[in-house]
């Protein structure tokens, strides 16, 4: 393989063994990422092997597809139902999420017009493919896509594109967790991603106001465990706060003309995230001059009701940490990638499908 | 002669023999003994054990940095019979054309699967030809049938021991990088060629170099290493222990499947093989592998055991962390072969 310096065993095996002293003497923690690919990072290289036993790393709401409430993909298939229907486009792992009314996917094997798209500029051609109808763009994802679907929004779009928008942003949305009195997590790993978006000032509250630490971190082995790190020595030393593990792509202050894109299209608003409820500001609704995109408008639809979460599925106790795949009775038997029953088995960044794709032995 | 294919071309009348004679033929170099216009042939000379395997190729898109449809086809009839120690000498060529293919495409493949087989000394000896109307295949289809003779082994997944240790003839991932960029239009470099080589010689030579102590070959085509390790894994009933640190990926196919989010383990090579080999055995079988063109990055790659858990495959990370790999879940890469 080729050498990868952030992949680099002695450095992993120098930032375990710093762990390890670390944390020596301290109590049980449990540390959480809010964050799909540190998941399936973490599960990729085993990275759990190398935490000391009093440290766990449990993941939070961090996948936008498993958090995208039931109720928008009900209404997605909704709007690729109506007569005469519009052409639907979104992501390929939002088609696949299992809802009490079916799927995406299965919309379409009924004869639905569902694309798959790679981004919202796609979205946009194919508005622009197909001038004589409808499309509607199913947009999900955190302020990471919201930001360049704000700066799309801004611009000259063709007059028969739609969109239906179910961005969440996660600064927002950590704060609503750590708020929770009964939370039993100790420090929060930040997301690479998102905090190049909203930089690390945007989760000064974790200290401040709630005396958590916190640490954002990049994707290789050796981001994570020093994110890790930092957390474990912020709770040693008694001295929380929001350490940058990730220099060398987030600022604290972020992207500000990414902010400003955001700031200018969308307002923010409480949001349902899948099973977990209602979120305080974690919302991005479409401001007035820009709601004449709005699919919902358009339509003068309302989103439709849909259940989170099927019997049996433990997506939402899975996605707040409170409970691990393994302790799922549907995990690997009735629930599988091949036919998921919950959405944390579906995609790229699902907790349920990174361990399902990278099990650890029981006999390491 | 028109210039793409008619269904008249698959009639058995007129049509069909000039596509015979101007473009099929030719191309094959026929002898009078075996003419591939024949539907059956008579093989005289073939010696048992006889060694036999039959596929179908449907690769889109048809032509790739580093083969084409027809190259594919011939290789990968010719690596299954090495795989099981056998000299791969005939082979029977099924085409299944859609109505309008180009001619000259179809003159090009042709050429192809003459070029492979004349150099790989292989001969087709039989054949047919269809053609369906358009829409009903995705240009054209191959279907093989190789025949040879058994000239080392038993090998297989049966043959496997605890204590074997696991080569690789060269890099991985090389051929679904190369199909993915070529039919996603993904514009990454050209430098992404795939693999697709026949490793008949290559095989014979560490056959001979480790004799006996050659237990197991297989290519690792679909599915990558992760399906293949975890079938011999499987068969054997024994437990594969990989070290992800040693395995060779060229850095520019490492480089594309990065930037995709891509594992390289579940992609697929063309022109690789996994082998199986006693400890005793391994220098004598580098060197052979490292003597071949084919086979210069050969590394060895990890070791089975007899294991707490039968039949599964555990990957040392670069990280000197250790989990299961497990089979590839989905296909991620639709007809590559």
């Amino acid at each position: 393989m080729a050498e990868i310096p952030y992949r680099s065993k002695e450095l992993v095996s120098e930032l375990a063994h710093a762990l390890q002293e670390a944390a020596q003497g301290l109590p049980p923690l449990s540390l959480m990422h809010v964050c799909g690919t540190h998941e399936h990072e973490i599960s990729r290289h085993a990275l759990r092997q190398l935490l000391p036993k009093n440290v766990k790393v449990v993941a939070g709401p961090g996948c936008p597809v498993c958090i995208t409430p039931a109720s928008a993909i009900a209404t997605a298939i909704k709007f690729a139902t109506l007569n005469p229907p519009p052409i639907l486009c979104t992501y390929g792992d939002i088609v696949r999420v299992p809802i009490g009314r079916g799927s995406l996917w299965q919309t379409k094997s009924r004869g639905a017009e569902v694309r798959v798209i790679y981004g919202p500029r796609d979205a946009v051609r194919m508005a622009e493919e197909n001038p004589d109808r409808p499309v509607v763009f199913f947009s999900i994802g955190f302020e990471t896509t919201a930001a360049p679907v704000a700066s799309l929004l801004a611009a000259a779009l063709p007059k028969n594109f739609l969109i239906y928008c179910c961005h969440r942003y996660v600064p927002a949305a950590v704060e609503a967790l750590a708020a929770d009195a009964e939370s039993p997590i100790s420090g929060y790993l930040l997301p690479g991603h998102a905090s190049v978006i909203s930089g690390y000032q945007a989760y000064a509250f974790l200290p401040e106001r709630y005396q958590k630490p916190a640490a954002v971190a990049g994707f290789e082995p050796v981001d994570i465990l020093a994110g890790i790190l930092s957390l474990v020595r912020q709770i040693q030393q008694r001295r929380p706060t929001v350490a940058n593990c990730y220099p060398r792509a987030v600022k604290p202050e972020g992207n500000r003309q990414a902010q400003q894109i955001l700031e200018q299209v969308f307002d923010r608003s409480d949001a349902a995230w899948r099973g977990i409820g209602i979120l305080p500001g974690t919302g991005l609704e479409l401001r007035e001059p820009f709601r004449r995109w709005s699919a919902l408008a358009h339509y003068g639809l309302e989103e439709e009701a849909e259940d989170d979460i099927l019997p049996g599925c433990s997506c939402h106790l899975i996605m707040t940490g409170r409970r691990q795949p393994s302790e799922c009775g549907l995990f690997g038997k009735a629930c599988t990638p091949e036919n998921p029953k919950g959405p944390c088995m579906v995609g790229g960044e699902g907790t349920c499908r990174a361990h399902y794709l990278y099990p650890e032995p029981e006999d390491v | 002669m028109s210039e793409t294919i008619r269904l008249a071309h698959g009639l058995g009348g007129r049509l069909s023999q000039e596509l015979l004679d101007q473009v099929i033929v030719p191309a094959l170099s026929a002898t009078p003994d075996h003419a591939p216009t024949l539907d059956a042939a008579v093989l005289l000379d073939l010696e048992g054990p006889v060694v036999v395997s039959t596929d179908s190729f449907t690769v889109t898109p048809r032509f790739f940095p580093g083969g084409d449809i027809g190259k594919l086809a011939v290789c990968g009839t010719i690596n299954d019979l090495a795989m099981m120690g056998g000299e791969p000498r005939y082979f029977t060529l099924s085409l299944i054309l859609e109505e309008g293919l180009p001619l000259e495409e179809l003159r090009r493949i042709m050429n192809s699967i003459g070029e492979t087989a004349r150099r790989a000394g292989v001969q087709v000896v039989t054949g047919d030809t269809k053609v369906v109307e358009k829409g009903a295949v995705d240009g054209l289809y191959l279907n093989t049938t190789g025949l040879g003779t058994r000239r080392f082994g038993p090998v297989g997944p049966e043959q496997i021991r605890a204590g074997d240790v696991i080569l690789i003839s060269g890099t991985i991932a090389d051929h679904g990088a190369a199909i993915l960029n070529a039919r996603e239009k993904l514009g990454f470099s050209q430098t992404l060629e795939s693999d697709c080589a026949p490793l008949w010689e290559l095989a014979a030579a560490v056959a001979k170099a480790a004799g006996s102590h050659l237990h197991a070959l297989r290519d690792p085509t679909r599915g990558g290493l992760s399906a293949t390790l975890n079938e011999l894994a499987r068969d054997s009933g024994l437990e594969l222990v990989i070290e992800e640190a040693a395995l060779p990926i060229r850095p520019e196919v490492a480089a594309f499947l990065e930037i995709l989010g891509l594992d390289p383990l579940p992609i697929a090579n063309e022109g690789k093989c996994l082998l199986w080999v006693a400890a005793e055995a391994v220098p004598a079988s580098l060197q052979a592998l490292r003597q071949h063109p084919l086979g210069r990055q050969a590394a060895i790659i990890g070791r089975v055991e007899k294991g707490a858990k039968r039949g599964r495959v555990i990957l040392e990370t670069q990280i000197g962390t250790r989990r299961v790999l497990e089979m590839p879940l989905e296909p991620g890469l639709p007809r590559i072969c």
